[in-house]
């Protein structure tokens, strides 16, 4: 049997189609069950990696072409999930992470993206400029493995 | 229909039955058959009925604030029903609670 080791990523590349918003889910959480997490920090993983790439394909790729990149990396017990486009970008990213702030909010946005990725995991960071994309990356620690 | 949605009028009232997953993805389509059904039939109330919905996230939220801010327009109302706990918690979190209720709870007088 192969020893586990410390760290390993996985990454996956996507067109920003809406219904790969489930399949990125999916993966985030198979890759997440490695650490054998509980029901609720595969729900908390799987609802921050739904807003992240919904981010991205909504407003990174306005709903148009794009590749949509997730790098996934489990350390110990962290789990962290980066999410990557080569989109629009953001001007100010103070802003937009302020709770309730969206900028369409003509498409029925809640503009609680950002408000739930940092509810549900424990550290969020976002690293944009207009024209350049943006990747967000959140980490989340997840509680003693077996014996649960 | 794909993802197991489904809507139901019993007099003016619209039952929209969630699917399993509430997305962006989903959230389109349940816009644009809610706006349907409101073309062929008189709705003075939506149920959103979640007892299928084990994952909602904000753009859940979004419709259903959405969905809100139509039916409010004309005076109608909006409630949810057979919420998960999960499903509970993200309403909660949106503060939502504070103008949809949920249809089993609510009072017997003002409310149809």
């Amino acid at each position: 049997m192969e020893k586990m080791k410390k760290q390993e990523s996985v990454s996956l590349e996507f067109e920003s189609y809406s219904h790969n918003e489930q399949f990125a889910r999916v993966v985030a959480a198979v890759f997440a069950a490695r650490l054998d997490p509980t029901v609720e920090e595969v729900e908390d993983i799987k609802t921050a990696v739904s807003e992240a790439v919904t981010n991205a394909i909504i407003h990174g790729y306005e709903e148009g072409p794009g590749i949509v990149h997730m790098k996934l990396t489990i350390r110990e017990r962290e789990f962290e999930a980066e999410v990557r486009d080569e989109g629009v970008g953001i001007a100010d990213v103070k802003k937009a992470m302020e709770p309730l702030y969206t900028s369409k909010p003509s498409r029925e946005r809640s503009g609680m993206g950002f408000s739930f990725m940092e509810a549900f995991m424990d550290q969020v960071t976002v690293d944009s400029k207009p024209g350049r994309g943006t990747v967000v990356r959140m980490t989340k620690r997840l509680e003693a493995g077996k014996g649960r | 229909m794909e993802n197991g949605k489904s809507y139901k009028v019993r007099g003016t009232v619209l039952y929209a039955f969630m699917p399993r997953e509430v997305d962006h993805h989903s959230s389109l389509e349940l816009k644009t058959d809610i706006a349907k059904v409101r073309t062929e039939r008189p709705v003075t109330c939506l149920v959103f009925d979640f007892s299928k919905t084990d994952f909602m996230d904000s753009a859940g939220i979004g419709m259903l604030l959405g969905r809100y801010k139509e039916m409010a327009a004309m005076g109608g109302t909006v409630y949810v029903r057979n919420v998960s706990p999960r499903v509970k918690r993200i309403l909660e979190m949106s503060g939502i609670y504070r103008i949809i209720r949920d249809w089993d709870n609510r009072s017997e007088e003002g409310d149809r």
